[in-house]
């Protein structure tokens, strides 16, 4: 499908928000994912990704700034932070769930961000590995590792719990 | 069969078929720590996209979705040359040159030079607020210009550049072309005395005209763009003044600007630089393209 530039801005508008939560989850710092959207905007024009449906279309926009993040953006953020500066995006902000958040962030970037495409922004499995640029079996093993995890960090107590909803309130209380 | 990360996935996420998860349990019945595997799986089965979604994160700030609009208006002027629109007025003319073709009646003909000479008594007779409202509308458009530019440029982030590899058959490639096609006449001056080597050249656009963009970089900078498109408008009463001799500079937020016209093209160079430095670099470029 060949789409006009007109098109292309459009729907890039539509997906600004798509786009700035992703960034800010990848930097965790506003002032960084500011430049990260803009710097993807920047290439999208300049690339002019084609695209069959919005679906695709997201999926393409957010492999591109997935990219751009592991190209550069990330030893920067690590150079201009250091190792011990917490994450400006977790102090400002009071998560409700705070200590699910808290052990989902403490993944390795590579399970917390298959795990955030695939559970938060519900990507299927296919187009979250797309996105990350791994085969699918990659995609599943880094799923898995999350998973065994969070999970294998439950509390014994909690998994008696029959419903999500149950869990999470039992998760918060304890 | 063997139990992968794909079978304990689909098990936590319940999409595993009925046959597979009777095996997957049937194994783990003989089996620690598949056992204790399964187990997480089932204990990670969390309300990740509640908890989520409830995170009160900072919204798209105001200045981002300024700056996508406004360089999505840049950004929409992007044309190929291929793709470069026709004007309305170019479409008129065809159309009124088609229409008289098969006639080529001396009539026909008549009729056009009596209209002709009563415009030319018409405008004639009213030259100077006529030429002052050009000059008002091409003041509109060099702000608007010197506005979109500066919009576009802003985007521009130490990182933009830095992965550009510099391929100068391309660059001349597309040099020549423009010289061929719009007779915009564009060297790549040499601004590596003040730190900043030249990374790429694409062409954009500026309602229907084309607009060069040579990019530079320099290390812990912005980048420095110097634009070009020709001057299809009649100058502005002060750019006209000016045309040729000094830039005008000015100070755009993070960004300073210089813009000239000489020979019919406009220029704009663009960088995070004090107003001495941008002089030098325009005197610089100005120097490289009256080389012959």
């Amino acid at each position: 499908m060949t789409i006009t530039l007109h098109e292309l801005n459009a729907t890039l508008e539509q997906e600004l928000e798509l786009l700035w939560r992703f960034a800010l989850r990848l930097t965790h710092q506003p002032e960084r994912a500011e430049e990260l959207v803009a710097e993807t905007c920047l290439r999208v024009n300049e690339q002019r990704p084609q695209y069959a449906d919005r679906r695709s279309f997201r999926c393409a926009v957010l492999g591109l700034e997935y990219r751009i993040w592991c190209d550069g953006f990330r030893s920067r953020l690590l150079r201009a932070v250091g190792s011990d500066s917490d994450c400006a995006l977790s102090n400002s902000v009071h998560c409700y769930g705070s200590r699910l958040c808290d052990k989902f962030n403490r993944l390795p970037d590579a399970q917390r961000l298959a795990m955030l495409l695939v559970y938060v922004e519900e990507f299927t499995y296919h187009e979250a590995a797309d996105i990350l640029g791994l085969s699918i079996n990659a995609l599943m093993g880094r799923l898995a590792g999350a998973r065994l995890s969070l999970g294998s960090q439950t509390p014994a107590d909690q998994k008696r719990v029959a419903s999500p909803v149950g869990l999470h309130a039992a998760w918060n209380a304890g | 069969m063997k139990i992968t990360d794909t079978d304990l996935v689909l098990y936590a996420d319940a999409f595993i078929g009925a046959e597979r998860k009777r095996y997957l349990l049937s194994a783990a019945a003989h089996d620690q720590s598949l056992a204790d595997a399964v187990a997480a799986m089932e204990a990670s089965r969390l309300p990740f996209k509640a908890v989520f979604d409830h995170q009160p994160l900072p919204g798209v700030p105001d200045a981002l979705r300024a700056k996508v609009r406004n360089w999505s208006t840049v950004s929409g002027e992007l044309n190929t040359p291929a793709e470069r629109p026709v004007g309305w007025f170019s479409r008129f003319a065809r159309a009124v040159w088609l229409a008289v073709w098969p006639a080529n009646r001396p009539a026909v003909w008549l009729v056009v030079t009596v209209f002709v000479a009563y415009w030319a008594l018409v405008t004639g007779i009213r030259t100077a607020p006529l030429s002052q409202h050009t000059d008002a509308l091409s003041d509109a458009r060099q702000r608007a210009w010197v506005e979109r530019v500066v919009n576009y440029q802003s985007l521009y982030v130490e990182q933009t550049t830095n992965a550009l590899e510099v391929d100068w058959v391309a660059t001349t490639q597309l040099l020549d072309n423009l010289a061929e096609s719009t007779g915009l006449k564009v060297k790549v001056p040499d601004f590596a005395w003040a730190g900043y080597q030249f990374k790429r050249v694409q062409e954009l656009g500026f309602e229907g005209e084309p607009l060069v963009q040579l990019v530079y970089s320099k290390q812990d900078h912005l980048p420095l763009s110097l634009y070009s498109m020709p001057v299809t408008d009649e100058l502005p009463a002060n750019d006209r003044a000016s045309a040729g001799a000094s830039a005008r500079v000015e100070r755009h937020s993070t960004l300073t600007a210089a813009d000239w016209t000489v020979d019919n093209q406009r220029f704009m160079l663009l960088a995070d630089e004090n107003a001495e430095l941008i002089h030098q670099l325009h005197a610089r470029a100005e120097a490289e393209f009256r080389r012959p």
